[in-house]
């Protein structure tokens, strides 16, 4: 693996992780991570847009004149996530039970429009391909992390499965979205350790 | 040439939504029948759930019904008899939309109500559209239906299930009348 390639998925993942560093797309985060079926799909069906337009956007990318470059992106942004959403009606009638309301949000979703304006249009097709994965997948992971604690704690459980004792009385602050904030802040916190823990370990090998 | 200049970057932004409207054309012909069907399914299912019995249901005149009625009518059992009736109704809860199907006898009496789909907030208002709190409107008439309490923390979607469910029964009684 050539160290750019390797750069970009460390980037999605951790350095950059969408939510948890760039902190974009938090209106979604906040939504949608009431519990974490909710999470996953949301964060697929971002992570399908994400990559749909990174491709679309990287081969026309010395097509679209820059005057016009936003209102080109959100044009095609908007068209892949009404496909998304068409595709989720007909083929996970379950699904669109439970997000449907949230699934036009991917337009508004602000880490679409980044990727598309800082890597996308500025790279091959391939590499933004691997650009939408990457980001998709620290996108996913991220809801997952927060809707996983927020489900335990304010319905007691997970995956829909109860997996607290009877004594264990649920939190509604945790479904709520004063909940959805102290999670949020709290895994960012717990993000932020890691990374510097990580630098620091990477530091003192440079030294040695 | 030089006054031309301004349509210059108007025409790759038409291509590409010439482009994006081509694959949602395609992508629709592709999930516009199922999604029409699926929500038939769900429909059935729903009537089928409450009235075990139902083999076919039948729409009456859509004059008849409530404005948050969007369909309703009669169901019948294999022999063709009419076992129920059934009304779709949507009233708006805190989150939108709650898609209910409401089964009544042929008396105009309440034998279940069905959940098709809601965005209420999850241990909240999902209280009042879940089955112990639609269950309470079992057996009851017109009349009594304001009888059933409101829930505490889940007000606003308790109050729009317990219009709804009114409404639905008010435009079977109708049909009643109209002697179907």
């Amino acid at each position: 693996m050539s160290k750019e390639t390797k750069k970009i998925i460390t980037d999605g993942l951790f350095d950059k992780n969408p939510i948890l560093v760039q902190l974009l797309g938090t209106c979604a985060t906040l939504a949608v991570t009431t519990s974490v079926s909710n999470g996953v799909a949301m964060g697929l069906s971002t992570t399908a847009v994400l990559v749909c337009s990174n491709l679309f956007i990287s081969l026309l990318r010395n097509f679209i004149p820059k005057e016009v470059r936003i209102a080109s992106y959100i044009v095609v942004i908007s068209g892949f996530v009404t496909a998304v959403e068409l595709l989720i009606k007909a083929f996970l009638p379950e699904i669109n039970k439970s997000l449907g309301v949230f699934i036009p949000l991917i337009v508004v979703n602000c880490i679409i429009l980044s990727r598309a304006e800082s890597f996308a249009s500025k790279n091959k097709p391939a590499l933004a391909v691997l650009d939408g994965l990457s980001m998709g997948a620290g996108f996913t992971l991220a809801l997952v992390v927060v809707s996983a604690i927020r489900e335990v704690l304010g319905s007691g459980t997970l995956m829909g499965y109860k997996v607290t004792p009877e004594s264990f009385e649920p939190s509604l602050m945790f479904v709520m979205s004063a909940g959805a904030f102290f999670t949020l802040a709290l895994v960012i916190a717990g993000m932020n350790k890691i990374l510097s823990v990580i630098k620091k370990r990477a530091e003192k090998k440079e030294v040695e | 040439m030089q006054k031309l200049k301004f349509l210059k970057p108007a025409l790759p932004l038409t291509v590409i939504s010439v482009i994006i409207a081509l694959i949602l054309a395609f992508v629709n012909s592709v999930t516009a029948e199922r999604i029409v069907l699926n929500t038939i399914i769900e429909k059935e299912n729903a009537i089928k759930g409450i009235f075990p019995e139902c083999a076919s249901f039948e729409s009456a005149d859509s004059s008849l019904f409530d404005a948050s009625v969007s369909d309703a009518g009669w169901v019948l059992d294999a022999d063709g008899k009419i076992i129920g009736y059934y009304a779709d109704i949507a009233p708006i809860g805190f989150k939108g939309e709650i898609g209910l199907i409401v089964g009544t006898d042929t008396e105009a009496k309440v034998v279940n109500v069905a959940l098709l789909s809601a965005s209420e907030t999850p241990g909240v208002g999902t209280k009042a559209t879940d089955k112990t709190n639609l269950e309470k409107y079992g057996g009851l008439s017109l009349g009594e239906i304001d009888g059933v309490d409101t829930i505490t923390g889940a007000t606003i979607s308790s109050k729009a299930v317990r219009q709804g469910i009114k409404s639905a029964v008010n435009t079977v009684e109708v049909i009643l009348k109209e002697g179907k």
